[in-house]
This record gives C-alpha cells, sequence and structure tokens, in this order.
C-alpha cells in the first residue's frame, strides 16, 4: 500500500471547561490518501470541525489536544511548531469554508484576498505571476475576471463560494479540508459546487477531508466515508461498504433516511431520536446506549472496540455483522 | 442610488434643518429676558432717542415682519453688528472659526489615531498586562475634569518647568516682526497650540481606545480572522489588515461626531488657554448679552454641525465597500 497522504492515529482532543476536560474528539483514527477523499458525517457537535481545526493548527485556545497523532507529508501535525504549522497551512492543506460564514473579508478586494496568500507563500514569485495565477483561478471557477475587483458583498452565495474555492485552491495544496462548503446553499447551487469540488479533487489529485452533517452530499463526493457520534468514530469505511451495508445501527438508521427516487419508501423502522447524548459520559458504556434500540446491557458497561468486517470497513458495535 | 443623488437630497435636507434651526433661534432670542436694545440705550437719552434707536433697528415692527427681515438678512449673510465690538458679528466669527477648527480638529484626529493604535494592541493582547494597563489609563483619563487637568497642565508645562506658553495662540513679537517667515509664525502657532493639544489628547483619546478595543474584540471573532489564520498570515498581518480595518469603522462614525460637535465643545478649553476661538466667543456673548454675536455663532455652529456628518456619511462610503449610497 503507498503511504497515505495523512494518517490520523488515536486523536483525541478536548476543551478545558470549568468542570474539567470535556472531550470533543476522542480517539478518532483515519487516513486520507492522495486522491482520496474521506466524508466525515455526524450530527452538530460530534467533533467534526474540531478535527479539521486540529489538523490546521487552529483550535481555540482552550482546546487541548490529549492525545494522537497526525502524519502528514512525513511531519507530524501535532507536534510541528506554531511557525512551521504556520507555512503548512495554505500551501500544503488549505480548507473550504462554509458558504453561509462570512470567510471573506468585507473590506478587501477578492482579487487582493487570494493574492495575498499566494504572496505570503510564495514571495518570490512576481506580481505578474501572482495576478496571471490569481486570474487563472477564475477562470477555474468559471467567474469571469472583470469581477476580480469587486467586493465580497457583490457576488451571490454561490459565487462567494466559488472564490473561497478558487482562494483555497491558490497555492496548490496537497490537502484541502471542506468544512460545510454547501451547507446554506439552495440544492441547484450545491450540486454546481459539489461538482466543482469533485472536479479539481480528482483533477488535481488532491487528497480531500469533507466535513458535513449530511451523508446524502458526502456520498456524492468522498471515496470513504467516516461516521462520528459524540466524538467517536462509530463507522469507517469506503462509500461503497458503508453505504451498502452500514454495519452501525447509527449509520444504519442516517443510511435508511437517505431520500431516494425509487418506488421503494425508505425504511424508517430504525429511525431513532438523537440529540447529541453522550451515554459514554453517563455510563461508561457506548456513547449511543441510551438511544439504540439494539442495546444491550454489554453496550451500558463498555465501550465496544473495532470489529473488523472486510480489512478496510469497521464498525465499532460489538453486534456488526452478526445480523439481527 | 448614486453618490450624487446621496448628496443633493442630503443637501435638501441640510436647508430645510437650518431652516427650522434658524427659526427656533429666532423664537428663542425674542424669548429671552432683557430688551436688546436696553443695553444699548444711555440713561442721558431721552424717550424720544430711544425710540429712535428701536425704529432704526426695526423694534417697533410686528414679530412676523422682524421674522421676514431676519431671514432677509441670514440668506444675505449679514448677521448684525455686535453690540460690544461695534463691528460685523460674520466677519469677527469667521476671524475666529479657522482658530477652532485648527486645535479640535487636530486634537480629535490625533486622539483618534492614538486611542485606534492602543485599542488595537489592548484588543489583541486581551486579558494580559498591556490590555489591563491600557485600559485603565484609557479609564482614568477619560474621566480627568478637563478644566483641572488644563490648570495642572498650565501649572507644570508653562509655569513650573516653562516649555510652553501660558495662555493665547500667537506672540506678539513674531508676527510683528517683518523678517519673521510663514514657517516661524507657524512654529510659532504650533508652540502654543501645544499645551491645549496635549490636554484635549489626554481627555479624548481614553474613549477611543475603551471603543477600539471592544469593536476589535467582536471582530477577532468573526470568521473570515479564522480564514487569514488558515491562510497562514502572519499574526501582524491579520491584526493590521484584516481585523484593524473592520474595527475602526465605529471610530469613524464617533470622530466624525465629535468633529461635528467641536466647533462648540471647546468653550471650556479655549477660555482656560485664553484660545481666540468660536467657543470662547460664545461665552462671552453670552455673558455680555451680545445678542447678535451669540445668535450668528449659533447659525455658524448648527451650520458646521450640519455640513460634518455629511462629510462623515461620505467618507464612511469610501472606507466600508458595502455602503452606498
Amino acid at each position: 500500500m503507498t503511504p497515505a497522504l495523512l494518517e490520523v492515529n488515536n486523536l483525541s482532543i478536548g476543551y478545558r471547561t470549568a468542570g474539567g476536560i470535556a472531550m470533543a474528539v476522542d480517539d478518532v483514527s483515519f487516513r486520507v490518501d492522495r486522491g482520496g477523499s474521506l466524508g466525515l458525517v455526524g450530527e452538530s457537535g460530534c467533533g467534526k470541525t474540531t478535527i479539521g481545526m486540529a489538523l490546521m493548527g487552529l483550535l481555540a485556545p482552550n482546546a487541548t489536544i490529549v492525545s494522537g497523532q497526525a502524519r502528514f507529508e512525513g511531519e507530524d501535525l501535532i507536534a510541528v511548531s506554531g511557525e512551521r504549522m504556520r507555512q503548512i497551512r495554505w500551501r500544503r492543506i488549505s480548507m473550504i469554508f462554509q458558504a453561509a460564514m462570512n470567510a471573506l473579508n468585507p473590506v478587501h478586494r477578492v482579487q487582493d484576498q487570494i493574492s495575498e496568500a499566494i504572496i505570503t507563500h510564495e514571495p518570490d514569485l512576481s506580481g505578474h505571476a501572482v495576478a496571471h495565477r490569481t486570474r487563472s483561478l477564475f477562470d477555474l471557477v468559471k467567474i469571469p475576471e472583470s469581477r476580480l475587483q469587486d467586493y465580497p458583498h457583490q457576488f451571490s452565495g454561490g459565487m462567494r463560494q466559488r472564490v473561497i474555492i478558487a482562494m483555497a485552491l491558490a497555492c496548490n495544496p496537497s490537502l484541502i479540508i471542506a468544512d460545510e462548503p454547501t451547507t446554506a446553499l439552495d440544492v441547484i447551487v450545491q450540486n454546481q459546487i459539489l461538482s466543482a469540488i469533485g472536479t479539481f479533487q480528482k483533477e488535481m489529485n488532491l487528497g480531500m477531508i469533507f466535513i458535513s452533517h449530511d451523508l446524502a452530499v458526502v456520498a456524492d463526493v468522498c471515496t470513504h466515508i467516516g461516521v462520528m457520534y459524540a466524538g467517536r468514530m462509530v463507522e469507517y469505511g469506503s462509500r461503497q461498504e458503508v453505504l451498502d451495508c452500514p454495519g452501525h445501527p447509527y449509520t444504519r438508521m442516517l443510511v435508511g433516511s437517505l431520500l431516494t427516487l425509487s418506488d421503494q419508501p425508505a425504511d424508517l423502522s430504525g429511525i431513532f431520536v438523537t440529540n447529541g447524548e453522550n451515554g459514554a459520559a453517563a455510563t461508561g458504556g457506548c456513547p449511543l446506549n441510551l438511544i439504540c434500540p439494539d442495546a444491550t446491557v454489554v453496550c451500558r458497561r463498555e465501550q465496544a472496540g473495532w470489529v473488523d468486517l472486510t480489512g478496510t470497513h469497521r464498525v465499532r458495535c460489538p453486534y456488526a455483522g452478526k445480523g439481527r | 442610488m448614486g453618490l450624487k443623488r446621496f448628496v443633493l437630497r442630503r443637501l435638501v435636507e441640510i436647508a430645510v434643518i437650518f431652516f427650522v434651526i434658524m427659526t427656533v433661534l429666532f423664537v428663542l432670542f425674542r424669548l429671552a429676558p432683557g430688551d436688546p436694545v436696553s443695553r444699548m440705550v444711555d440713561p442721558s437719552m431721552t424717550p424720544e432717542d430711544a425710540r429712535l434707536l428701536m425704529e432704526s433697528m426695526g423694534l417697533d415692527q410686528p414679530l412676523w415682519t422682524q421674522y421676514l427681515y431676519y431671514l432677509k438678512n441670514v440668506a444675505t449673510g449679514n448677521m448684525g453688528v455686535s453690540f460690544h465690538y461695534g463691528e460685523p458679528v460674520i466677519d469677527i466669527l469667521m476671524n475666529r472659526l479657522p482658530n477652532t477648527v485648527l486645535l479640535f480638529t487636530t486634537s480629535i484626529l490625533l486622539s483618534a489615531l492614538l486611542g485606534v493604535f492602543l485599542g488595537k494592541i489592548a484588543a489583541w493582547k486581551r486579558g494580559q498586562r498591556t490590555d489591563t494597563l491600557l485600559t485603565i489609563g484609557a479609564l482614568f483619563c477619560h474621566t480627568l475634569f478637563l478644566p483641572w487637568l488644563a490648570l495642572i497642565m498650565i501649572w507644570f508645562f508653562a509655569y513650573r518647568v516653562g516649555w510652553f506658553p501660558i495662555t493665547g495662540m500667537v506672540s506678539p513679537d513674531v508676527w510683528i516682526d517683518p523678517g519673521a517667515g510663514w514657517l516661524a509664525k507657524a512654529l510659532d502657532v504650533l508652540h502654543h497650540m501645544a499645551l491645549p493639544l496635549m490636554t484635549l489628547i489626554l481627555i479624548h483619546f481614553g474613549s477611543y481606545l475603551l471603543v477600539m478595543r471592544s469593536s476589535m474584540l467582536d471582530t477577532l471573532k468573526d470568521d473570515y480572522i479564522i480564514t487569514a489564520r488558515a491562510k497562514g498570515l502572519e499574526e501582524k498581518t491579520i491584526r493590521d489588515h484584516h481585523a484593524a480595518p473592520n474595527a475602526a469603522l465605529p471610530v469613524v462614525t464617533s470622530v466624525g461626531l465629535s468633529l461635528a460637535f467641536s466647533i462648540n465643545g471647546g468653550a471650556l478649553t479655549e477660555t482656560v488657554f485664553t484660545w481666540p476661538g468660536i467657543g470662547r466667543e460664545l461665552v462671552f456673548s453670552v455673558s455680555h448679552s451680545d445678542y447678535p454675536l451669540a445668535q450668528a455663532a449659533f447659525l455658524i455652529i448648527a451650520i458646521v454641525v450640519l455640513v460634518a456628518n455629511l462629510v462623515v456619511d461620505v467618507l464612511y462610503a469610501y472606507l466600508d465597500p458595502r455602503i452606498r449610497y
């Protein structure tokens, strides 16, 4: 197997609170290959964004990385110095931010916001070369060059998202972290943006971590899927494996709730309501033990270990693959 | 709407507001106790002379006729003759106006620059000792009583150390000297201006610092600051190029308002430092019942406030690209 572009091992991240450290990410491992894309799916607060921010070295000041490594092109992102991390940011790992966010500075022209990233990381480039690259980035995301001089508020939501994508590609990174890039866009624009992201990712052979709460979107663009709940990864495998034979009750529910256009109605029998309850904190068992319809006494008592289904498809549930 | 249309509309608004202010002033001065002529009437005058004087000033006419004369005079720039100086008030005030504008515009701009600069640093070092010292220092200076501080400054810098002149705006010997060039004169004014300027800056920079600090703290939570960090920009670039320009916008509003009101706000300062400006003239005219002078001073202040507001509105559009008229 070729070495992974990014290999995250046993990453645990907590936030210091008045009542001690609250674990936001608990023992998460995954890998991303060059040209591959991993979708991190889970509800709000499950820790997916925290993982993205940790990889960029942009965690909030009260966050602390308890343990784990993130090997990226021969370096451990968790251990590198602040100055080294600053050089890695955008040059080698860049981010596509959420469309609804104010990710672009309202008082600067978009051209300046893109070229600023290029100039920071490639200071030897001539002004002409920077301008040329900025123009070709706009061509790439299909925005007329005449709009380079515009301010962010002069763009529509979809176009602003394209600008953000162009900005993310500015320094030819090898890994892109896309954090809810299509949330808050209408479905048609969402579709355009998703296909644009997918195209660039494949054509430029980029690794990508795609963070979303929407399994349907992740299923569209990703080669691998990691399902998260309450800071833990509960299922990890290739897109086909996770979608076709989901092993974890939570994944089964997510897959079951996907809308299809077939005449078969979606199977809603396994649906249970989650409110981000962390059963692990309450009982020391599986984080889902309070709500999972299949939970047994064992689930309440102990954390489930990984069950390997196919060698690449892992599920954190003792009953996975055993049938019900 | 284009900028031109916006300015035109605002000019019409300003004209209407000015008309209202003019009318209110007219009524106020007619309501004021005392008879304007009583100060001019000499006890030795015969009642006949006094009546002639009243007639010559149109004070025997009905109020609405007086009002029409008043409107006509204001429109033609004839604001009357000062009782005290015996000169046209418009000349007196136009003579004082540049002095006030020079002192207060300079002091407000300098205090805003200082406040923005220090407020930016305080917010950036939030919770650290720099922040605590700056915030406490700003609050302390902000609560100082201006006349007290002014007297202390005069006592120390002008009397004890003798670095600056005690009063006035110019030294007559420099201005009388035919050999003195414009540079010598400018330096002389600067030398006189130093003390009032320092006093005003000490009093005012604190509020700008506090506004800038809290605005900057809000800005630092904005998403584009995370973007700037994610882009791997240097911390200094993030602070000065991404956070500070956005955070400074509320300060601009506050500077604009201060500039507009500085024209009359300086009565205390001008009196303590004997600065020959509008504020001191206003105090003088009121205490000496010099009605034409007071009335004209109020009108000029109104015009400056109205126009300064318009200028700030236009300026704002240049600083924040989202605002277009």
